[in-house]
């Protein structure tokens, strides 16, 4: 053991005979282990013991200090697995975020990539990238993160779930030390910079899963972000800070609550007090608690695009003049008129929202009009010209996409196409997108984006390379060079103009209807200091540097 | 008795084949609740679909499910992984405190009432009585609950709105479940006064006890040794169905207010499609149905034999 990794050991050590996490006796045998004499133990347990009554002295100062450091936040949904790599459900994602790491995390005020676990990182030629870990960084159980660990992360990604899609293009990765990893790609992609920033790029702990295996694993995870999960039920989930965290200083708060309730109980608890924060207020209560005062509304339109996918395997859709007439008879506005613009904002035809760079949201915002008379003109020069009817499958758990599906049904009837829709639950509706083959014809859904331009939903949802996401299943040459193309370069003007062609294509093509841009929000107590809301919030880790104002 | 004890079995078989048939036949897909959605690929699905047994026929999962079930194995939350006898079991100590003290606070009111509205039968407090309880009882819970929350939280912000106060002990506790205990309480107190005034009323015109009263004995005696007692047939009687309704109602009452016990629990799986913690949930309630049931009839036995000889 070198002498940097001791200290780190014996700080940690330290840190639980003063939290009351260890024995005296647990403390002599483990600083025994270390090496260290009996004598240099005494007088640290000495220190130890009177730091451990100094504590217990401001832990018996009263519920005022705990109070303070203790962030209570209403959720609606109960928690799932802890699995970073799977989808577990929002809860659960908050949980995720904020108990894992990536290599690398989104700096909550540029919006640009920044080392997290990797202390710097390095591309020897466009298809390797070399990652190299920071010194001193531990899992929560104090054991510290290694090359293996990332290795072992990235290849249980890519058998999970989501690393399917963000690890496409991977070739190999191993560990080139104990502290050195070495991705190389198929071809050139820089998309790839983005992997270890969101939840499946998050970095596991090798040990423990070969140690307690997967299923305790994600139910009692452990990783090395700011807060250890303590405790977790239907109704409540604990998490406490983890004090050996490698940002000295972090996290401020000493735990975070998120309390499992219905809604009208979140409304209720955010004006007594009771809840701090709250990122499940609904649409219809969004009014009302900005006008209580002790509470301050923040919100991101843009990162969830709702989005309505046409089955082109088979007739109508594979006909671009249906398409097109279809286009042209939504009108989204009118059908999503119940949500607020602050926090919902509904497309006239665009895809990508302005907040993401490379949009051209001015070009493509209006190039279909909501005319019923054109729209039924266009159907009529299909080859479906009096009309069709056909199922929508739609998630009935979730509001918006549910008013756009029924808006659009009302519409589509006044040009003779007879909609029935099929209402799903949620994790139903998402299964169904992935499934092939395609067991719908029309599916409304939604795509977050998962990095901060306009190429992730382009190249996800579209292009026949990846055809596990390509949910219409849209086969067009020119898009799928583009995408290639847009992939490799880095000179921004001609990646602005691919971009810019690629959603031109789209427009023109309608591989699928985009009704509008969903709002990530937060309500929050006026007193709770957040970071900056980024475009991608549903990824951060925002309870890291949150804190109370004095 | 134990005739009536054996009798239990072949309902509750029943009842579990009906739960376990029911939840296998709405709609739902167990594997995009076990992934949350997420993508699969064809082998992936079928690998969930073996382990799980969804791919055998519903009478042998049944015999498999049952055969768990009787060895306290009930399978594994599709959404969280954990065992769902743990799910379950770390949520019923919050279940009956609160349906305990629901119960409590609906007898600590019922019997006075009841009492007093016998005692002047036809007069303006009975109807007084009467007409208050029944109001309160046709309030819906989840109405009543949300108008307490409103006004005690939100309004006047005398009480929490949600929780279940254990950081705060015995007095945390007390405050945080003075509203759920009042709103389950109200549920249950029009009814059992209704039923102890008319049965106190009935009693107090038979003519043992006004023979009783002819005799000089104390009207405190009276009441206590001859009429209460046989009053509270009827009440016994009919709480077995009310607690089982209050089982119901506690679900209601302990999702809004956060209580975090068995209601919590059963809505989140409702919500999440957990099919296996719903059915065992389900199964759970059949079970508290049936031996409440059980449990009054031998009471009521105790308390009246003939009773018994029915």
């Amino acid at each position: 053991m070198d002498g940097d990794m001791r200290s780190t050991h014996l700080e940690m050590l330290v840190c639980d005979l003063r939290d009351g996490c260890i024995s005296r006796r647990e403390f002599v045998q483990r600083g025994l282990r270390l090496g260290l004499g009996a004598s240099a133990l005494g007088m640290l347990l000495g220190s130890g013991v009177a730091n451990a009554a100094a504590s217990t002295d401001s832990r018996r100062a009263g519920v005022a200090a705990s109070a303070v450091t203790t962030l209570v936040a209403g959720v609606a949904s109960a928690p799932g697995k802890f699995d970073p790599h799977g989808w577990g459900g929002f809860t659960s994602n908050i949980v995720t975020n904020h108990v894992f790491q990536g290599l690398v995390r989104l700096n909550f005020d540029t919006s640009e990539i920044e080392p997290a676990l990797a202390e710097k990182w390095e591309q020897p030629d466009k298809k390797t990238w070399i990652y190299h870990l920071r010194q001193g960084a531990t899992f929560h159980d104090g054991s510290p993160v290694t090359a293996a660990d990332v290795v072992f992360s990235v290849k249980r990604a890519k058998k999970v779930s989501w690393g399917t899609y963000g690890l496409a293009n991977m070739a190999s990765v191993r560990a080139v030390d104990a502290h050195t990893i070495e991705v190389k790609m198929t071809h050139p992609d820089w998309r790839f910079k983005w992997f270890f920033y969101w939840p499946p790029g998050a970095v596991l702990s090798k040990k423990y899963f070969d140690k307690v295996g997967d299923s305790t694993a994600t139910q009692k995870p452990i990783g090395t972000n700011a807060f250890m999960l303590s405790s977790a039920s239907s109704s409540e989930v604990v998490m406490n800070k983890f004090p050996h965290y490698w940002e000295h200083g972090l996290p401020y708060l000493d735990q975070v609550k998120l309390q499992v309730l219905d809604p009208t109980t979140i409304v209720s608890g955010l004006k007594t007090g009771e809840l701090q924060l709250s990122p499940d207020v609904g649409f219809d209560s969004l009014k009302l608690v900005s006008g209580f005062g002790n509470l301050n509304v923040h919100a991101r339109v843009g990162p969830h695009i709702v989005e309505t996918y046409l089955n082109m395997t088979k007739a109508p859709f594979n006909d671009v003049k249906v398409r097109r007439a279809m286009a042209e008879a939504l009108d989204n506005a009118a059908a999503l008129s119940a949500y607020p613009t602050r926090y919902y904002e509904p497309s006239k035809g665009a895809w990508i929202h302005p907040s993401f760079k490379y949009s051209i949201f001015k070009e493509t915002n209006a190039v279909y009009t909501s005319d019923l008379k054109k729209a039924k003109q266009m159907l009529e020069a299909s080859s479906s010209p009096n009309g069709f009817t056909t199922d929508w499958t739609v998630a009935a758990d979730r509001p918006q996409e549910l008013s756009a599906a029924l808006g659009a049904q009302e519409r589509l009837a006044k040009i003779g196409i007879k909609v029935n829709l099929k209402q799903l639950p949620d994790a139903e509706v998402g299964a169904a997108s992935y499934a092939r083959p395609r067991p719908w014809s029309i599916l409304t859904y939604n795509w977050l984006h998962n990095q901060p331009d306009a190429l992730d939903p382009i190249a996800a949802l579209v292009s026949s390379a990846d055809a596990g996401t390509n949910f219409p299943s849209f086969k067009n040459a020119e898009y799928d060079k583009l995408v290639a193309q847009a992939s490799i370069t880095t000179d921004t003007k001609l990646l602005a103009a691919k971009l810019k062609r690629l959603q031109e294509i789209h427009i023109d093509q309608v591989p699928l209807l985009v009704h509008g841009w969903d709002g990530i929000r937060r309500v929050q107590s006026d007193k709770l200091q957040t970071p900056r809301q980024t475009i991608l919030a549903e990824w951060d880790d925002w309870f890291r540097t949150s804190k109370f104002s004095s | 008795v134990l005739l009536r004890i054996l009798s239990v079995i072949p309902v509750l078989l029943v009842a579990s084949i009906l739960v376990f048939v029911t939840m296998r036949v709405i709609p739902g897909d167990p594997v995009s609740v076990l992934t949350q959605g997420a993508p699969l690929t064809v082998q992936q699905r079928q690998a969930l679909t073996r382990q799980y047994h969804l791919d055998q026929p519903i009478p042998v999962q049944y015999v498999q499910w049952l055969r768990g079930a009787l060895t306290g194995d009930f399978g594994r939350s599709l959404s969280s992984n954990r065992p769902v006898t743990s799910v379950i079991a770390e949520s019923l100590p919050r279940t009956l405190i609160l349906l305990a003290g629901g119960f409590v606070f609906s007898m600590a009111f019922a019997i006075p009432l009841g009492l007093l509205a016998a005692l002047r039968e036809g007069r303006p407090l009975d109807h007084l009585i009467v007409g208050l309880t029944m109001l309160l009882f046709s309030v819906p819970l989840f109405i009543s609950s949300v108008i307490a929350i409103y006004l005690f939280a939100f309004r006047w912000n005398l009480l929490p709105s949600f929780g279940f106060g254990s950081d705060g002990g015995v007095g945390g506790v007390f405050k945080h479940l003075l509203l759920p205990w009042c709103a389950l309480g109200l549920s249950l107190l029009a009814v059992q006064t209704a039923t102890l005034r008319a049965a106190l009323v009935d009693v107090f015109n038979q003519e043992y006890v006004r023979m009783a009263e002819s005799r000089g004995l104390p009207w405190l005696y009276v009441l206590r040794k001859h009429a209460l007692r046989s009053a509270l047939v009827p009440v016994v009687t009919l709480l077995g169905l009310q607690l089982s309704f209050m089982l119901i109602g506690s679900v209601f009452v302990d999702y809004i207010f956060g209580v975090g016990g068995f209601g919590t629990v059963l809505v989140n799986a409702v919500k999440a499609r957990d099919l296996t913690v719903v059915q065992t949930a389900v199964m759970l309630v059949s079970t508290f149905f049936v031996f409440s049931n059980l449990a009054v009839d031998l009471a009521a036995a105790r308390l009246d034999p003939r009773y018994a000889i029915r």
